[in-house]
């Protein structure tokens, strides 16, 4: 059975683009900004996209620091946070379906002024900064230990994840013209599946550094 | 203890049935077709389930590269894809009978206005493809490997039950005089069944782990 020792790129960046990605952002920001103008659509996706990216490097900055004192163990660490990204995933999966809200206003009417509350909330938190994307980042920060290189590489998937996700809200209208709702579900299940299966794999990881699981088991 | 190591027929066709079959989605079409012509209600059927085909095979097809190319394990699948399943059955145990829904239009009124993207949302997604069945779908196809005699099994039981849903859709008229009661205590006692079911995948998949010893009674 595959154990994470180090941090590597692909892992990294897979985890961060499912648990921090642009894919769970792009439903409540097109919803929290519906009938808004595209400036200041724009003006809410690049400041949700910059709290959202002040708080991820802190946690990775902080975490390790605060984990340590705490004396919890790299193995603690992937086996709480496959647990909470299984969860995030179960939920997702369990969700019942819901019609397409209505159009917040009737056609032709003015469009909606925008609150900057609305770029911390719901936007930078949850919708970009989510639970099992602090749980990935402790993780990978608790396994990249003080070696800086690996540190850096964690920060640097972080901000390339960021920017993907600031590219995606500014373009949602777009995304959202082009793709059918029914299809963008069918592509959020099958993540939420693969995901599932990832974080089982994670706490099978997890189990194999605490001793509890033989790695050899397939 | 048995551990599933190949695919068997009946073990994916019980699970897909459960999942994808037409017992989850006869009551959207039927709720959605109401007071539909013929024509329309068979040409909503076939597009539903085209599309629903698609999906699966689709999802079928491409989910064992990915997961192969995340280094998940069967184990881990078959775990997964377990619980999640019994979380479906589990929804279903619990969930209170609900009433019929209402007629979508009151008696003798103008027939409502149908459209053919009702094959797409909400019949094809989530009618007839749910969650649970795309996890149920990981499964065997992790279970199947590179197999491709047991992925074109896989994918063979796949189409018989899309074949079922088309036919359950096509004849929803005599369906639709069937009491609802029978239907839902069917239901009931079905989703028992696959939680089940469902609990010895989670065994299979944690001897497969290493967790649980294979000669456990």
């Amino acid at each position: 059975m595959f154990v994470l020792t180090q941090v590597s790129i692909p892992d990294v960046f897979l985890i961060f683009f499912l648990t921090l990605g642009p894919l769970k952002a792009l439903g409540p920001f097109a919803q929290a900004t519906r009938g808004a103008d595209p400036a200041s659509r724009r003006r809410v996706a690049r400041r949700a996209t910059a709290i959202a990216t002040g708080i991820v490097i802190a946690v990775a900055l902080f975490s390790s620091v605060v984990l340590e004192q705490w004396r919890v163990s790299v193995a603690a660490l992937v086996v709480s946070g496959s647990i909470i990204l299984f969860c995030q995933s179960l939920h997702m999966i369990m969700e019942t379906p819901a019609p397409a809200p209505a159009p917040r206003e009737p056609q032709g009417a003015e469009p909606v002024p925008l609150t900057a509350a609305l770029a911390y909330f719901p936007l930078a938190v949850p919708a970009l900064v989510t639970a099992p994307g602090i749980a990935a980042i402790v993780a990978f920060i608790a396994i990249a230990r003080d070696d800086w290189r690996q540190t850096g590489l964690v920060l640097m998937v972080l901000l390339v994840i960021m920017a993907l996700n600031l590219l995606t809200l500014w373009n949602a209208e777009a995304i959202l013209r082009r793709v059918p709702p029914p299809l963008l579900r069918v592509v959020g299940w099958v993540m939420a599946v693969l995901q599932a299966a990832l974080a089982i794999q994670y706490l099978f990881n997890g189990l194999v550094r605490i001793g509890v699981l033989h790695p050899l088991g397939s | 203890m048995q551990v599933l190591t190949q695919v068997s027929i009946l073990d994916a066709f019980i699970i897909f049935l459960f999942t994808l079959g037409p017992l989850n989605a006869w009551g959207s079409f039927a709720q959605a077709t109401r007071g539909a012509g013929q024509a329309f209600c068979h040409s909503v059927a076939w597009r539903a389930t085209a599309t629903a085909t698609a999906i699966v095979i689709g999802v079928g097809l491409f989910s064992s590269v990915v997961l192969e190319h995340w280094r998940v394990s069967v184990a881990a699948v078959v775990v997964s894809g377990s619980i999640i399943i019994f979380c479906q059955s589990w929804q279903m145990i619990m969930k209170p009978p609900a009433p019929a829904p209402p007629p979508l239009q009151p008696q003798g009124a103008e027939p409502a206005h149908f459209r053919t993207a009702l094959a797409y949302f909400p019949l094809a997604v989530p009618g007839l493809v749910t969650a649970p069945g795309l996890a149920a779908i990981l499964v065997f196809m992790a279970i199947a490997g590179g197999d491709w005699r047991q992925t074109g099994v896989v994918l063979g039981v796949l189409l018989v039950i899309m074949a079922l849903n088309l036919v359950a859709f096509l004849k929803i008229e005599a369906i639709r005089r069937a009491p609802s009661a029978v239907l839902k205590v069917v239901g009931w006692v079905l989703a028992v069944l696959q939680a089940m079911e469902a609990v010895q995948y989670l065994v299979n998949g944690l001897v497969r782990a290493g967790v649980l010893n294979p000669l456990s009674p």
